[in-house]
């Protein structure tokens, strides 16, 4: 057991983490970093699309407006347009602002960084590093905060925020290695925990995107909002969850299902080019109506017609990802895909300065608590996100964030906790030694969690379904409940397990929840019973 | 006398014609019994050893493409004898090969004496190891029984770069090849299995960085000798030097000495080649039976 | 029909001194080590510690040893690497075992900080940078550590050596034109073992990412002595050797030698009078190639 003390506190080391934290370091403030993962495993080294921001670097007349005309229009009415005039207004600066962090972001030959179109913006504004911006972002931002001195402490788990008078004023948190508890002082604390995919069995997000940081918020009485919006990309690696591009599609390809007939154009005369969430939806139907292939949950991506030099030029990297994870070769065979969860439009509801909001409340907030990033909710995303807005999203409000816990750190005392609060984990771990079970793990319980709510909180909701789901949810509690947790030395890893699937069985029943309140359909949460 | 002769253009290499010359002369030994015809090609330069290259990348590609064009001129594939020639010039083919810039400019520069290489794709670098291993049937019927290595265990020593990068290396199966085991079987003899078969001797930092480089070599010799060995057999002159010259600098004297021969002279002893002929009085290890 | 393979994995518990080995058989078809190692957690061991995260190769977590080789786990197909039916894995070597497959992996961070793997540059971002399209080395990257458990030099020199994957960052920074690092990066590279490497060519053999680490290595030596940094064994053995191929198409052994280690040569005596005896003389007066004038002419060109 040890004590530690920052300034600030970071939890979770992702684009919106690393630049809050940046962005306290600059501002004086003395802070420390806890991730899970070490920051250079967080999920947004995945994120490949790019980051939108309108600079006019292609001189077709882009400004901020229209990128928040485009933000508003995918978020489908949901949108709070005073953050999506931030986002947009901050963009070029955010950009500039990776730029000197060391990203290497594309150029045009004029020197000026290069922008290029994507679906859903109506100029070409979308700025890129090869197919890794996610990864140039993070591994640039991470040694910058090596750089500066932030204190990072990568596999290290947050059990549990340190509420005193009302206000958040830490966490205890335990080491991975060895499941030692420490209690990490913070004059202010900043979420930054990323999205929940790991509710659903195929997701493009880590394994460590089961939502913590928002049951971490709701446990100190945080209001969340939105869980009912999850983006469901249609096209998938079934099982594993990578993103296929929808440029195979641009490209010519075709989706068949069982009787190898091309469906889309059941659904949409446009067929297989038509918008995504059409897509998710037609391929979601046909494995629903059992016309998945191979008898599987998933549907086919035949590009086999393009023939292999086409598929090497214009799709080398679905190319690669075929070969290198699912053992398949795109000039010869039909790769098995389906909808993937993928991000997180719903979270913790924040201000425009990042503060958390109260349960109940749009103006009061909880003192010294702060979020960022896809576990946050303002909300720039609404009912479906932009693509490329992610990145965005956390680079603009990960930095207000960290400004914000800052000028906060600066104006406030620390507030002393008394160590015996680390007892919190011992205590938890032995009410789980009282379980009677060995039979059943967390993970199987965590694989059936997933199922059901891809069976019926995917793609597709209707009233039934969502309360079999909450039935479901609960059982699945119960069982967790009655695991008999055996204490170990070495990696906590199987405590967490079951800490994790905790928080996203809250946040599961949140999302139901607000799926059956949501009667009507909008953006990403479609009603088949609306 | 082996029934089919074929020619090669004889690359020994700048090691293996001063301070390896052992192996140069056992290599002239062997070669009719096994059906090699040594060509030799006097205008035959330095690879660059992947030395010249980091002085001047270019350059040593240069080097290898004039060594190429010389072999072509004669319509010969080039042979080897040292896993760093092999695979310097295995680099050098990769690139000339994939780079289409690389091969014009640099027949620009070979234009002033006259030589053109004219097709790359043709162009074959083969090491003495695969050219042995291809015919090591022949080797079966060759191999006198008993033979002054009958009965050791033999642990063979590939040299890194005959190997590696396989991206650039005809030699397929890399670290899980046995061309070299499959070859000492062949002759009648006893292979052994020990992890350094296809690690580091050190030779290239023998003289930057002396502590780093007797730790590597000294790991060799402790291998080894886990694995009961009781010679050492090698592709590469480089390697010989370090693995020979080298050992009493990293064994003590009450450890085991292993004697090293190179992959010439194993081929000779079995096939009843006169010592002397083999250059075996050399060896700074010595061999004595 | 489908495959059965063993698999062996190394297990060693905290506290414990030494390791054992579990086998456990397990069906093989379109199984991944990643897929495999969660389904032993699941159904055999729940105490199995290994670390995974994105399963899509761009996290760089789950790097380990599979039958004697780093690799990533998630996109390493059992059917592929299995050897007489066995897969065995191991945790990444130089460094020590934390748990079964995790190792303790923060002298590979630390290897990495030394060579300082930020943009060094003064400027702020009020203005956009104005950059020309600029090749991108090594971004690749994802620091998965297989290129360091790999490295035989890293192994005998845990310290001084920043390691395969430093010096393709530090190759990535000296690229960019935004970085004012220059002469002092390479200089910084100097003290971190820029000249130790060996050519031993693991890096490039095992990195997930085909990245050309042997080239980066080569380019940095290249250009510092370009930048006039060669005096020390490393560059002066470089700059020897191909002295003697410039002059006389062949290396000179004992120019590149005396060359190299300057008056530490005495050192050496005791290796050079055993070999003396034997007739392994490198004489001073080396052999020349026929015809070796013309070579001295590709020394004149420029880099491509």
């Amino acid at each position: 057991m040890s004590t530690i003390r920052h300034d600030i506190v970071i939890i979770g080391g992702g684009v919106a983490g690393l630049r809050a934290a940046l962005a306290a370091r600059d501002a004086g403030a003395e802070v420390g970093l806890l991730s899970k993962v070490h920051p250079i495993r967080s999920a947004s080294v995945g994120a490949q699309g790019g980051m939108a921001a309108a600079m006019n670097n292609v001189q077709d007349g882009d400004e901020w407006k229209a990128h928040y005309e485009d933000t508003l229009h995918s978020g489908a009415g949901l949108c709070d347009a005073d953050a999506v005039e931030v986002l947009c207004r901050e963009g070029p600066d955010a950009v500039r602002e990776l730029d000197a962090a060391g990203v290497l972001f594309d150029r045009f030959d004029d020197g000026s960084v290069a922008q290029r179109p994507y679906g859903g913006h109506s100029k070409a504004r979308c700025c890129y590093s090869g197919d890794k911006t996610g990864h140039s972002i993070v591994h640039a931002l991470y040694w910058q905060c090596v750089k500066k001195g932030v204190h990072i402490y990568p596999e290290w788990y947050v059990w549990e925020l340190i509420e005193e008078k009302g206000t958040v004023c830490g966490c205890v948190a335990l080491e991975i290695r060895d499941a030692s508890v420490h209690l990490v002082q913070a004059r202010a604390v900043v979420l930054a925990t990323g999205g929940i995919g790991q509710l659903f069995s195929v997701t493009s997000n880590p394994f460590a995107s089961t939502g913590d940081g928002i049951g971490l918020a709701r446990a100190v009485g945080a209001r969340l909002r939105d869980l009912e919006m999850v983006q469901f990309h249609p096209t998938g690696l079934y099982p594993r969850g990578i993103l296929i591009t929808e440029a195979c599609r641009g490209e010519g390809g075709y989706l068949i299902n069982a009787e190898n007939k091309r469906f889309m154009f059941d659904y949409d005369p446009r067929g297989d080019l038509a918008t995504r969430d059409i897509v998710s939806r037609g391929i979601q139907t046909e494995i629903d109506a059992g016309r998945g292939i191979q008898g599987l949950p998933c549907v086919g991506l035949d590009v086999r017609h393009l023939g292999r030099e086409e598929i090497m030029k214009k799709i080398p990297q679905a190319a690669q990802i075929a070969r290198e994870f699912a053992n398949i070769d795109l000039a010869t065979q039909i790769l098995p895909v389906s909808p993937t969860a993928h991000y997180f439009m719903g979270g913790i509801a924040i201000s425009l300065n990042g503060e958390v909001y109260q349960e109940g409340s749009s103006q009061q907030v909880i003192p010294g608590l702060f979020a960022a990033g896809e576990c946050s909710c303002l909300s720039v995303h609404g009912a479906n996100r932009l693509g490329c807005n992610s990145l965005l999203d956390g680079a603009v409000f990960g930095k207000r964030a960290g400004v914000s816990a800052a000028a906060f750190a600066r104006g406030s005392d620390q507030i002393s906790v008394p160590d015996v609060r680390t007892s919190i984990v011992s205590e938890e771990m032995h009410r789980w030694t009282r379980g009677t079970r060995l039979d059943i793990s967390s993970g199987q319980l965590r694989a059936r969690l997933q199922q059901g709510m891809t069976a019926r909180t995917g793609v597709f909701r209707e009233d039934q379904g969502l309360r079999k789901q909450q039935v479901e949810i609960q059982e699945i509690r119960n069982q967790m409940n009655s695991i008999k947790y055996l204490p170990r030395k070495g990696r906590a890893h199987q405590a967490i397990e079951r800490k994790e699937l905790l928080h996203s069985l809250v946040i599961a029943h949140m999302m139901v929840e607000g799926a059956r309140k949501r009667t009507k359909s909008v953006g990403a949460h479609w009603r088949i019973d609306s | 006398m082996h029934r089919h002769q074929k020619q090669y253009a004889y690359f020994p290499g700048c090691n293996t014609e001063s301070i390896s010359s052992e192996l140069d002369q056992s290599m002239r030994a062997i070669a009719p019994l096994v059906g090699i015809e040594l060509v030799d090609i006097p205008e035959f330069a330095c690879c660059g050893a992947g030395m010249v290259r980091e002085q001047d990348a270019y350059a040593e590609i240069a080097l290898c493409a004039r060594d190429f064009a010389l072999a072509e001129r004669q319509g010969l594939p080039i042979l080897t004898v040292c896993s760093t020639c092999q695979g310097t010039m295995n680099h050098a083919l990769h690139i000339l090969k994939t780079d289409p810039d690389a091969l014009a400019a640099v027949n620009l520069r070979m234009e002033g004496s006259g030589l053109v290489l004219r097709d790359i794709s043709a162009v074959q670098v083969i090491h003495l190891l695969d050219v042995l291993h291809e015919d090591k049937d022949s080797l079966k019927e060759l191999a006198l029984s008993p033979n002054p290595l009958t009965g050791l265990r033999i642990a063979p020593f590939y040299g890194c770069r005959l190997l590696r990068p396989s991206s650039e290396s005809p030699s397929s199966g890399l670290d899980q090849t046995r061309k070299f085991e499959e070859i000492i079987e062949s002759l009648g003899l006893l292979p052994v299995n020990y992890p350094g078969r296809t690690k580091c001797c050190g030779f290239d930092i023998a003289f930057v960085d002396q502590k780093a480089a007797r730790a590597l070599l000294r790991e060799r010799f402790i291998e080894a000798e886990g694995a009961k060995a009781d010679i050492l057999v090698t592709s590469c002159p480089l390697c010989h030097n370090v693995l020979d010259g080298m050992q009493s600098q990293v064994r003590s004297f009450e450890e085991k000495k292993f004697p090293v021969l190179h992959l010439p002279q194993l081929i000779g002893l079995a096939l009843g080649v006169d010592e002397r002929k083999l250059g075996l009085n050399r060896h700074v290890t010595g061999w004595k039976r | 029909m489908s495959t059965t393979i063993t698999l062996v994995i190394r297990r060693q518990k905290p506290g414990d001194s030494g390791s054992f080995f579990m086998e456990h058989q397990v069906e093989a078809d379109g199984k991944t080590v990643l897929d495999a190692l969660k389904e032993m957690r699941d159904t055999v061991d729940p105490s199995l510690a290994f670390r995974a995260q994105c399963k899509s190769g761009i996290c760089g977590s789950c790097a380990l040893r599979v039958n004697g080789s780093a690799r990533l786990a998630c996109s390493t197909f059992l059917s592929a690497v299995q050897i007489e039916g066995r897969v065995v894995l191991e945790p990444l070597l130089n460094f020590a075992v934390e748990e079964d497959l995790v190792v303790q992996d923060r002298p590979f961070w630390k290897a990495i900080e030394a060579i300082k793997p930020w943009l060094w540059s003064d400027k702020g971002y009020e203005h956009e940078a104005v950059v020309p399209p600029q090749v991108k080395n090594g971004t690749d990257c994802i620091l998965c550590a297989a290129c360091y458990s790999e490295c035989e030099v890293q192994a005998v020199k845990p310290s001084g050596y920043t390691g395969p994957a430093g010096f393709v960052q530090a190759h990535r920074f000296v690229a960019d034109k935004r970085d004012h690092g220059g002469k002092e990066r390479l200089k910084l590279l100097e003290t971190e073992g820029l000249w130790s490497c060996a050519h031993s060519y693991n890096c490039s053999e095992v990195c997930p990412k085909d990245i050309d680490i042997g080239g980066a290595i080569a380019d940095l030596r290249s250009q510092a002595l370009a930048a006039g940094l060669g005096r020390n064994a490393g560059g002066r053995h470089v700059a020897w050797f191909t002295r003697g191929v410039r002059r006389n198409g062949k290396m000179n052994e004992f120019w590149t030698l005396a060359g190299t280690r300057g008056w530490r040569i005495i050192f050496d005596l005791p290796t050079g009078l055993a070999m003396a005896i034997r007739g392994k003389i490198p004489w001073p007066w080396g052999k020349k190639a026929k015809s070796s004038r013309e070579v001295r002419r590709y020394f004149r060109s420029k880099n491509q």
